[in-house]
């Protein structure tokens, strides 16, 4: 009762609820899409090699937000490239990319003049320090694009499932690869805010983990997805507010507490 | 060469690093025939398929329907597929998938008839992770030649079916040519399937091809120059 009379009056929580289920909605796409391509490496690896992104916002004192997204559409570019320029394996050329981009991140920022920011709050992320510019943009880029991803869904579909197939349909499918590295490197930096750079990957797979074992069509994925974000994004905020615990690890807890559930209903089914 | 052939290559030649898979091979499938490729492993077969297709880089010239390309549709079962059967969808939602642009009136009636030519429309509701190897197989059959398509491509697709299943995929492909003037090429291992279906056939052999007419083809000196040894095939002739 205490977190609902809270979310009525305290700003910062409806923000933090509203970009964190917005977010979670656009995960639910992308996530089922990460999925059947098998990136979900990619995720990982985009968050933390956009450090490199952040750290260069803070050394040329522009906003490491901007600088971050910029970095990761840069580092989705590369992977993008190389996969299809050269015979290094996606998680060879992932694992390359993303020590790289670690390691020249933490050496501009051990190299940064004065004041350092807080490394901590990048690799754990906090939702409830998302402040009104990060509320509209988060809300905006995952309404839009869940738009487009519902508009296209069945051609996306084909080119992620079975992309032999959609060539003959004469379906574009190297462009909606591209965008589709883009689409999903702007979202992660979206979600490194709210969740951190370690945890970020775990709230864009785990709820469609999670439906694949329970559903037997694509359909009731994506509506157990949409149900699964809404119940971990909420119950992992109300646990983080009522026992002052920090709030992106109790959103993958409850998510890890699904996954262990489901496995369990799989198992005796 | 015949100008209005469905397909037409001229000096195709396929190279993989520096390894020549397909060598300088010019040849001609007239519309509403059957084709078979047949040739040891390894001889191209299906890399001369990827090529028509354009799925992988080549030199030469292909021509498939005139160059008219923009109503050309195609069906086309390949060897191997990448298809990860863990991700929940029935065969009605696969098949569904490849006929998007239609309404959904047009993809059930589509799908079914497909499900029905195949003898298999007890399965559209089931999980494609639930499917045998050969059910699974006639599943992407039926997603091949459910849109009617104007040339259907078949790399060894009755590999892992069941005698009784061959024959009726025999029967699919003479009426989609017959009723429907579906150009047909397929791949097979089965020589004795020459004389039932083929009005042509291809011979790839590691340094050597040949492409006419069936009954042309099954002659031992072709036989004995593709596999380099005598094989028995059974003559339905005899």
């Amino acid at each position: 009762m205490d977190f609902i009379q809270a979310v009525i009056q305290y700003e910062f929580l409806q923000r933090a609820i509203i970009s964190g289920v917005c977010l979670g909605m656009l995960y639910v796409w992308l996530g089922l899409f990460t999925y059947m391509k098998k990136m979900s490496f990619y995720a990982d690896g985009i968050a933390h090699a956009s450090l490199l992104g952040f750290a260069l916002g803070w050394y040329f004192k522009q906003s490491d937000f901007l600088t971050s997204i910029l970095s990761a559409i840069i580092f989705g570019c590369l992977v993008y490239i190389l996969e299809r320029r050269t015979r290094i394996g996606n998680d060879t050329l992932i694992s390359i990319l993303f020590t790289g981009g670690m390691a020249l991140g933490i050496m501009v920022l051990y190299l940064l003049p004065g004041y350092k920011p807080d490394l901590l709050a990048y690799l754990f992320g906090n939702i409830l320090t998302i402040t009104q510019i990060d509320y509209i943009g988060i809300s905006l880029f995952s309404i839009v694009t869940i738009a487009l991803g519902i508009w296209h869904r069945d051609k996306l579909t084909l080119v992620f499932y079975d992309p032999i197939e959609a060539k003959l349909k004469k379906i574009n499918v190297e462009i909606y690869e591209f965008l589709f590295y883009i689409v999903l490197s702007v979202s992660i930096i979206l979600g490194v805010r709210l969740m951190g750079v370690v945890l970020i990957s775990a709230m864009l797979i785990l709820p469609t983990f999670i439906s694949m074992l329970l559903c037997s069509n694509l359909k009731q994925v994506i509506i157990s997805s949409s149900i699964i974000i809404l119940l971990i994004v909420t119950i992992g905020i109300y646990i983080s507010y009522s026992l002052n615990l920090p709030t992106g690890p109790s959103v993958v807890i409850v998510g890890l507490v699904l996954v262990l559930l489901s496995l369990v209903k799989q198992k005796l089914s | 060469m015949n100008n209005s052939s469905a397909i037409q290559s001229k000096n195709l030649t396929v190279e993989f690093d520096t390894k020549v898979i397909i060598s300088d091979l010019t040849l001609s499938i007239p519309y509403r025939s059957i084709t078979v490729i047949i040739g040891p492993n390894g001889s191209g077969k299906s890399t001369l398929l990827k090529a028509l297709l354009g799925l992988v880089p080549y030199s030469g010239s292909i021509t498939l329907f005139e160059g008219d390309m923009l109503n050309l549709n195609i069906g086309y079962v390949p060897q191997h597929t990448e298809f990860d059967r863990t991700i929940p969808m029935t065969v009605f939602d696969l098949l569904r998938l490849s006929l998007y642009q239609k309404s959904p009136k047009n993809q059930l009636q589509s799908i079914t008839e497909a499900l029905k030519e195949l003898d298999i429309e007890d399965l559209a509701q089931k999980p494609l992770r639930e499917l045998s190897g050969g059910q699974f197989q006639r599943v992407l059959i039926a997603r091949a030649i459910q849109d009617e398509p104007k040339l259907l491509i078949l790399d060894e697709a009755s590999a892992g079916i069941d005698y009784v299943g061959v024959k009726g995929l025999h029967e699919v492909l003479k009426h989609l040519k017959e009723i429907h003037n579906t150009t047909i090429l397929m791949v097979s291992h089965e020589i004795n399937i020459i004389p039932e279906i083929a009005d042509r056939v291809i011979c790839l052999g590691h340094g050597y091809s040949y492409c006419g007419e069936a009954t042309n083809a099954l002659t031992q000196e072709h036989i004995i120059r593709l596999f380099s040894e005598k094989v028995k095939w059974h003559d339905h002739h005899s």
